[in-house]
């Protein structure tokens, strides 16, 4: 129709009748554009999104017994601990909340929570109580709810999970669960909160390996070797943690189950084995051995074998002449096809990334100090380490960009800052520190913000963060 | 050649009238073909915007309804299946300067609305105020580890706020093309995808009922895709998506997503 | 003009059928009614299965005693509602412990159950009888004994002639000022061949954790060798590594550090 108005500037080659032609094809070409209309049409990323923000009131006992009160304030205070650490969103101040109590979604009004002070976008609420029948019955019980502010609309029915007891445990095991699907659904990504944290306990003389939820709580023992347990390392599913043993006269690899505490040992060679690491794909373990060096005054090479420590092949064939100690080797987990480790053979500790069949051997940290502890993260593009660069005489938690090159500093403590283990979501890390007097565990943002402790009591160090849990 | 005088006069009228006919069914033909997908566009209101060109959205012409079911929840929790009696959630509210305006429901709309694109501010709310000690100040010496958290950098970006009529995907789960838009945003941002300069890039793809994404394509065609145009469509399909909505009764979502580059 | 009028017309009536077909997203037939789809709350997680762990109060998971001896009995348990310990025991709580003073030799297994399933742990007590009663003893006669000189036991022996082997820092060489201990230590060795020892390898803090258990076993294995060249039986020589977590001292000084890297020699059962 538009197009009338150029019939006086027509030309003389078009036909009056090709030309009434192309006025019915323009209508028609443009509606077909439009009949392809995408069902989700022009969104999109840009630097400066905005940040997701979340009120979260506090969840009500539904009954008036210190029992359930304690249980809530446990509930609460790990669902807004969970949400807080995650990373990924903000939490509106409760300073702003308006009062009440927000226990089923007619109890919200969106306005009292969209406005300057708050301005949620999304709202999760509910209650929580002891059950008293069926499969609930004595067991920590919410009722869930996550509303969108926006359309006020629940995203999901609400959702009633029982924790199985009437334990502080079981009032954390739904929050960090409850937390998870939050962030999840939107969009934040799969959570951590149901992860753990495997890491060395000190009993007087003795060290075990001990495993606590990521956020410190629910610590317990997991070995009994009455000796030396160190190193812990997960396997890809979660379930075995491999360490290296010294029961008295050797030390050795063990594997052991954290469901049923059983350990097995990796079969007995000469000399020392020690810092387990598992392939993404669980099927392989590389360690360090002594066992081909005994009799020289040399240190131990890498080796990889099956999960039990059966048909371990040296990963690097060397020339006898060589010297040098290797430890500490880290698969890639994006790609399980390389391995970085600790090698001295240059007089000082330095990080080096070597292919899984033994070739390309690369340095990968090449500004001279102390190199230890390298921890790959999960989208293979980053290595965590410790580094005591020349003159500083401290330890401190470093990033190598695998891609640029680049090295960033994450801690700048004056003590000691080891044992770098990246969370499976890849935004936190938990490192060993001594900042406080006694070495113990803490976690960060993998920006180096948000440093939080995690042990308080004893000596704990070694830390090493589990992958998702089933 | 030479061609004899014609009166183009009736052709013209012919044509006319056969224009007005074929607007006409346009508005008629989706009630005679029911789409077997969603013909919703959406409206995040949120981070993203909409642009819905839909022109089924016409006051008096019925959409398709959500069957409502009888809810047997123990609590009267306001789920999908009742509509709302009226649009409370469209009140009047204070204008919000970060908020996007979501279109009042009351007046027949125009297939176009006019968007009112609000200058948003960058979202600088979201780092946090007092710098911990342990800090890394991105740029300082060190170099960038270049790791967003949907904690964001001021943004230098336009919003891209656009936003459509109701009825619309986006309206309806408007947490998921929020959450979908963070969940590539944010792997953009880990594969360094802001660093480039360019003008802004659409990207098309198919969500299917599990979450998995297909067929993703740049939407301006070419042989010979620049960095900045693989990385783009390698976030896209480098993404993990949550599943539709479990009450979304179409089998698929197709998506016209971009990215927004500083210039 | 009639019939290219009539076949224009054919066109655009062609023309606009094909629009229409288009105006739907997939041109078949109207779809059969959707499937009424639910929206659905999410699942309640999986409740984890109950864990327990049995020791002894020292930590370990067997123990050995002589008939009229005891032993304490420690559990705890996660995520259970239920424990029970047999044989003997029965129902406990959670966590506990108990003295048990079995008669023979015994495995004790404890059973926790609860919501999310059960799980067992075992521990081993084996039960050696008492050595023989003596015989009766005469009445002492008036004889008068002379006094028995001290003796000193063979572990006290080994204390004194096997000292530990100091290194210097981030070296497992044999300094020339320790071979005289060493030597000493052959001596010994060498007049008591019914002695069986192990190396231990220690380090200073400096270095990461890792590196120096492998240091320390360098330490081991270096002064194990040199025994084994003064021709002491490999079968008398184990060694292990100890690395920076046995420290004697825990100064940051170079005292103390020094004190640290060190090779101790333990005597074997």
């Amino acid at each position: 129709m538009y197009r009338s108005v150029s019939i006086l500037t027509m030309r003389n080659n078009m036909t009056r009748r090709e030309f009434a032609a192309t006025l019915l094809l323009t209508p028609l070409g443009h509606t077909l554009l439009q009949a392809q209309q995408a069902d989700i049409d022009n969104v999109g990323a840009r630097v400066g999104l905005r940040a997701l923000k979340v009120a979260v009131p506090l969840f009500r006992p539904s009954a008036t017994d210190p029992k359930i009160n304690h249980l809530a304030d446990v509930f609460n205070e790990t669902l807004w601990n969970d949400l807080d650490f995650a990373g990924g969103l903000q939490l509106a101040s409760r300073s702003f909340y308006p009062l009440g109590n927000f226990v089923n979604p007619s109890d919200i009004r969106p306005v009292d929570w969209t406005k300057t002070g708050v301005e949620a976008q999304y709202i999760t609420f509910g209650s929580v109580a002891i059950g008293t029948t069926g499969t609930n019955k004595g067991a920590f019980t919410a009722d869930l709810h996550l509303l969108d502010l926006k359309s006020n609309q629940e995203i999901f029915p609400g959702a009633r999970w029982g924790g199985g007891l009437d334990t502080d445990a079981a009032a954390r095991f739904v929050a960090h669960h409850w937390a998870d699907k939050i962030l999840e659904t939107l969009g934040v990504g799969k959570g951590i909160n149901s992860t753990m944290i495997a890491y060395v306990s000190v009993h007087g003389n003795n060290k075990e390996i001990s495993i606590m939820d990521y956020d410190g709580n629910g610590s317990w023992q997991l070995t009994a070797v009455q000796n030396l347990a160190l190193t812990p390392a997960w396997s890809p599913d979660g379930v075995h943690i491999a360490f290296t043993g010294n029961r008295g006269s050797s030390n050795n690899i063990e594997v052991v189950s954290r469901l049923d505490a059983k350990s097995v040992a990796f079969p007995a060679s000469a000399g020392l084995s020690t810092t387990p690491a598992w392939s993404p794909d669980g099927m392989r373990i590389a360690f360090a051995s002594s066992r081909d060096k005994q009799g020289t005054n040399d240190g131990s090479e890498l080796y990889v074998s099956d999960p039990a420590g059966r048909n371990a092949t040296r990963l690097m064939p060397r020339a006898s002449s060589a010297r040098g100690t290797e430890v500490s080797p880290v698969w890639n987990p994006a790609t399980g096809r390389q391995i970085a480790f600790v090698s001295d053979r240059t007089g000082s500790q330095q990080i080096y990334r070597v292919n899984d069949d033994g070739s390309n051997l690369t340095r990968i940290v090449d500004e001279g100090g102390d190199a230890e502890n390298p921890s790959w993260s999960p989208d293979g593009n980053f290595l965590a380490f410790a580094w005591k660069k020349s003159g500083t005489g401290r330890y401190d938690i470093y990033l190598h960009d695998l891609v640029t090159g680049r090295n960033s500093q994450l801690t700048h403590d004056k003590d000691d800052n080891e044992k770098p283990s990246w969370s499976p979501d890849q935004k936190h890390i938990v490192f060993q520190s001594n900042r406080t007097g006694t070495l113990q565990i803490y976690s960060m943002l993998a920006d180096g913000s948000k440093v939080r402790q995690l042990t308080q009591s004893g000596e704990n160090k070694a830390p090493a963060w589990s992958g998702y849990i089933k | 050649m030479k061609h004899p005088p014609e009166r183009f006069g009736r052709w013209l009228v012919a044509s006319l009238g056969l224009n007005i006919g074929i607007v006409f069914s346009l508005f008629i033909a989706p009630s005679l073909f029911q789409a077997k997908g969603a013909t919703w566009g959406s409206n995040t209101g949120g981070s993203g915007g909409v642009n819905v060109r839909i022109v089924t959205n016409m006051s008096g012409i019925a959409l398709p309804s959500p069957p409502v079911t009888t809810d047997e929840a123990p609590s009267e929790s306001k789920s999908l299946y009742k509509s709302p009696p009226e649009p409370k959630a469209k009140a009047p509210e204070k204008p919000d300067p970060e908020a996007i305006q979501l279109p009042s429901t009351k007046a027949p709309k125009k297939p176009e609305p006019a968007p009112t694109a609000k200058p948003t501010k960058s979202a600088s709310a979201a780092t946090p105020a007092v710098v911990p000690p342990n800090a890394v100040t991105y740029g300082a010496a060190g170099g960038n580890p270049s790791l967003r958290y949907g904690q964001t950098a001021p943004g230098t970006g336009p919003t891209g706020a656009e936003f459509g009529g109701d009825g619309t995907f986006g309206e309806k789960y408007g947490y998921y093309v929020d959450a979908m838009t963070r969940t590539i945003t944010e792997a953009w941002a880990l594969a360094n995808g802001p660093q480039y300069r360019s003008p802004r890039i659409y990207v098309t793809f198919t969500i299917a009922r599990n979450g998995t994404v297909s067929n993703v394509q740049l939407e301006k065609p070419t042989s010979n895709p620049t960095v900045v145009e693989r990385a783009a469509k390698s976030a896209v399909e480098r993404a993990r998506l949550n599943p539709l909505p479990s009450d979304f009764r179409g089998s698929d979502v197709s998506v016209r997503f971009y990215f927004d580059y500083a210039q | 003009m009639r019939r290219s009028q009539s076949w224009q017309a054919t066109v655009l009536l062609l023309l606009l059928l094909t629009f229409v077909s288009f105006a739907c997203k997939h041109p078949v037939a109207p779809p059969p009614p959707p499937p009424p789809a639910a929206a659905v709350p999410p699942p309640q997680p999986t409740i984890p299965a109950p864990t327990i762990t049995l020791r002894t109060d020292t930590g370990a998971t067997t123990a050995t005693i002589t008939r009229g001896g005891s032993v304490m009995l420690v559990w705890e348990a996660r995520n259970a509602t239920t424990v029970d310990i047999q044989p003997g025991i029965g129902q406990v709580p959670a966590q506990g412990s108990r003295a048990v003073s079995p008669t023979s030799s015994v495995t004790y297994a404890a059973t926790a159950t609860g919501p999310g399933g059960s799980g067992a742990d075992t521990l081993r007590i084996t039960v050696n009888e008492p050595a023989p009663a003596p015989p009766p003893s005469r009445a002492p006669t008036t004889v008068i004994t002379p006094p028995v000189s001290p003796t000193l036991t063979i572990a006290d022996q080994f204390k004194n002639a096997m000292q530990a082997i100091s290194f210097d820092y981030d070296k497992a060489d044999i300094r020339d000022d320790q071979k005289g201990k060493l030597q000493a230590a052959v001596t010994f060795l060498r007049a008591n061949a019914n002695v069986r020892l192990t190396v231990e390898g220690h380090c200073d803090e400096r270095g990461s954790e890792e590196y120096n258990l492998a240091l320390g076993d360098r330490r081991a294995n270096a002064v194990k060798q040199f025994l084994a060249d003064q021709g002491i039986a490999a079968n008398r020589l184990s060694s292990v590594s100890y690395g920076e977590e046995r420290p004697v001292c825990r100064f940051q000084t170079e005292e103390c550090f020094a004190q640290n890297r060190r090779a101790a020699f333990t005597l074997n059962p």
